[in-house]
């Protein structure tokens, strides 16, 4: 993690921005998902529960890219607000890894932090429950450059 | 009928865009299949609310891994037929050029298959194959 932050107005300008801008993600807006925190290289997101969000209608599973669209767009924000500058990102790579079923009808929550963040890149860990935080429903690492 | 079933059944009858209508977030990102000769390819016709920056604007890369994902397990279901629809183990995208706003194009390879578990290859394009815009290796359980 980055060492202590003694820019308390970076970070709430970070907030700012990063909350406008999720506003205007149109995928994050249609989905319904929600930012709940940020923080120093730290972002906590919401996706709540929804029918069309089915893979497997029959069994009640929660389609893959569900959570593979949450933990994108919460490593980003959590990446974005390691920034020392307020810039532009895109996602480098994502690998996630489904450690349980992802079940009908329960919200899917995000945390996402920054390990690492470098001039060119971020290096973020997302997990995502569905309201047991000791039992995770999937794990996930991302990296995102800083676009100049 | 089960789904996995109706599924298979969309597939033997040579109509695979019906597969995706059956998985209810593919019709919400507005993935259809078809066979391009051989090959099940899969479109994510464009829609404003697939976008992730709008300034530039640019396909969402949650939106990319949806489609990625939906590609491999119809394709894991074509080729391999699965006892039960094919559930995610362990996806790693790799994000390569930006999506533009404009449908999105997808192929999968079955590189792998276990007694229980298989790999798969993705990739998506739009303007031309060789560039892609994402690519993506998945490994699925199959029952």
């Amino acid at each position: 993690m980055s060492e202590e932050r003694d820019d308390p107005e970076l970070l709430r300008n970070l907030d700012r921005i990063t909350r406008a801008f999720h506003t205007l993600v149109p995928l994050n807006r249609a989905m319904g998902m929600e930012l709940l925190e940020t923080g120093e290289g730290r972002g906590v997101m919401r996706l709540p529960w929804s029918e069309q969000w089915l893979g497997d209608p029959e069994a009640g599973l929660i389609h893959g890219g569900v959570l593979s669209a949450l933990l994108d767009a919460t490593c980003g924000i959590a990446a974005f607000m390691s920034l020392k500058v307020p810039s532009a990102i895109a996602t480098l790579d994502l690998r996630i890894d489904h450690l349980r079923a992802a079940v009908k009808g329960a919200d899917l929550c995000a945390t996402a932090e920054v390990v690492r963040c470098t001039r060119q890149v971020l290096f973020v860990r997302g997990t995502i429950d569905q309201g047991d935080l000791t039992a995770p429903i999937a794990v996930a690492t991302a990296t995102f450059a800083v676009t100049p | 009928m089960t789904l996995l079933d109706q599924i298979k059944a969309a597939r033997a009858s040579g109509d695979p865009a019906s597969i995706a209508k059956l998985i209810p977030y593919a019709r919400f990102l507005g993935i259809t299949l078809a066979h391009q000769g051989d090959e099940l390819q899969a479109t994510m016709i464009f829609a404003s609310h697939l976008v992730g920056n709008a300034s530039i604007p640019a396909l969402h890369g949650g939106a990319i891994a949806g489609l990625l994902e939906t590609t491999a397990v119809a394709t894991v279901i074509e080729r391999l037929d699965p006892l039960v629809l094919p559930r995610p183990v362990t996806l790693t995208f790799d994000y390569l050029r930006p999506g533009r706003a404009a449908d999105l194009f997808a192929a999968a390879q079955v590189i792998r298959r276990g007694r229980r578990i298989c790999t798969v290859h993705v990739v998506a394009w739009q303007g031309e194959r060789e560039k892609p815009v994402a690519t993506a290796n998945a490994t699925f359980l199959m029952g």
